[in-house]
């Protein structure tokens, strides 16, 4: 009898080991692997890269789906495909600078420092520099400004000149002196909090003691690229084909 | 024995069919639970054969060695020290010690059996 009992309990351990193992095995046959906490971090961050990954590629298909559907809606007779181009071509020269802009964003005046100078201080020192001009435009692009204009002039990427003569700055081939205007378009706040945050440089450049004034505006106007040129020296290294 | 090996399969196939399973997060915890009991059931193997075989004593290991294992392994897992380690040392070299018990164990008896039948 002492046994037979002893024979049971064993039974019914064994039978608890195989329900365990068999659970496992479920778990393990997923392809599902056991994370050290050392590899933690860097997985996350692949996770976290690749889900960025998929946000932009759907963001993308939604555009060419866009785009697509607007190209059938061409087909239809009482819609002519001339009036999509013209509508696209609207969008590429917003985008490209031939056209003039409007929307939220902030304004920025910057002027010389009216402060006087200390003792043997380079009178420079107070003086609105290009370069200070350039990180001020650089802190409002990282931000996220859409479109940037100086006095009126606009401000593109690759296109524009910035250029230190004397007193004044060169922007878009004509001189111009202080104020300095900044116009942005683009998230109010996150452009103010650029500017003025900590590290930012227009708080820099009011410690030095330039004059720096940072206002958001629920509608800046910017005006379009006037300074196109015929490129010179550039050729298309392939003729894109139709 | 034979009793055993019947329960491990009964086991394996009720554990299949029952539409349970462990979370994947929990599942290293699992592990160390079931290689505590799989040490418990081998040192009962090995006990049997010297006849120092305790229930009550196989019993107790077999329960709170593993839930102690998975237990420990999560606390930490929580404090960063990787215990899961020491477990599957401690239990994995005591495996292995009694395998060898018992597989030398084995091979006595049946050079005796051999030295009886010539």
């Amino acid at each position: 009898m002492k046994v037979n009992r002893s024979k049971a309990i064993i039974m019914m351990l064994m039978i608890t080991l195989g329900i365990l193992v068999a659970l496992q095995l479920k778990v393990t046959n997923l392809g599902v692997k056991y994370v050290q906490i050392s590899d933690l971090d860097g997985l996350q961050r692949t996770i976290e890269k690749e889900k960025a990954e998929i946000v932009r590629l759907a963001a993308l298909k939604n555009q060419l789906l866009e785009k697509s559907e607007q190209y059938e809606a061409a087909q239809d007779p009482n819609v002519s495909f001339e009036s999509v181009l013209m509508e696209e071509i609207r969008l590429y020269k917003a985008f490209s600078g031939y056209a003039e802009l409007a929307g939220p964003g902030v304004v920025i005046i910057v002027s010389d420092g009216e402060r006087d100078l200390q003792e043997g201080e380079d009178p420079n020192t107070l003086i609105v520099h290009d370069y200070d001009i350039r990180a001020l435009i650089d802190d409002l692009r990282n931000a996220g400004a859409e479109a940037i204009a100086i006095n009126n002039q606009r401000i593109l990427l690759g296109k524009t000149e910035l250029y230190c003569t004397g007193p004044t700055i060169l922007i878009n081939n004509q001189v111009f002196a202080q104020p300095y205007i900044i116009t942005a378009i683009g998230n109010r706040d996150r452009l103010i909090e650029v500017a003025e945050g900590p590290n930012g440089y227009a708080g820099l450049l009011r410690q030095i003691g330039l004059y720096v004034e940072v206002n958001s505006s629920i509608n800046v106007k910017i005006p379009a690229y006037a300074a196109y040129k015929n490129p010179l020296y550039l050729n298309l290294l392939e003729e894109i084909k139709p | 024995m034979i009793i055993a090996v019947i329960g491990i399969i009964v086991g394996l196939g009720i554990g299949y069919l029952i539409p349970l399973s462990v979370t994947t997060s929990f599942a290293i915890y699992f592990s160390v639970a079931i290689l505590a009991a799989i040490d418990s059931v081998f040192g009962a193997i090995r006990t049997s054969r010297d006849g120092t075989f305790d229930m009550v004593i196989f019993v107790s290991g077999f329960f709170t060695n593993a839930i102690l294992a998975a237990f420990l392994a999560y606390i930490g897992d929580n404090l960063g020290v990787p215990i899961y380690y020491a477990a599957v040392f401690a239990f994995g070299v005591r495996l292995f010690n009694n395998l060898a018990i018992i597989r030398r164990d084995i091979i006595t008896s049946y050079r005796q059996k051999m030295t009886k039948n010539t």
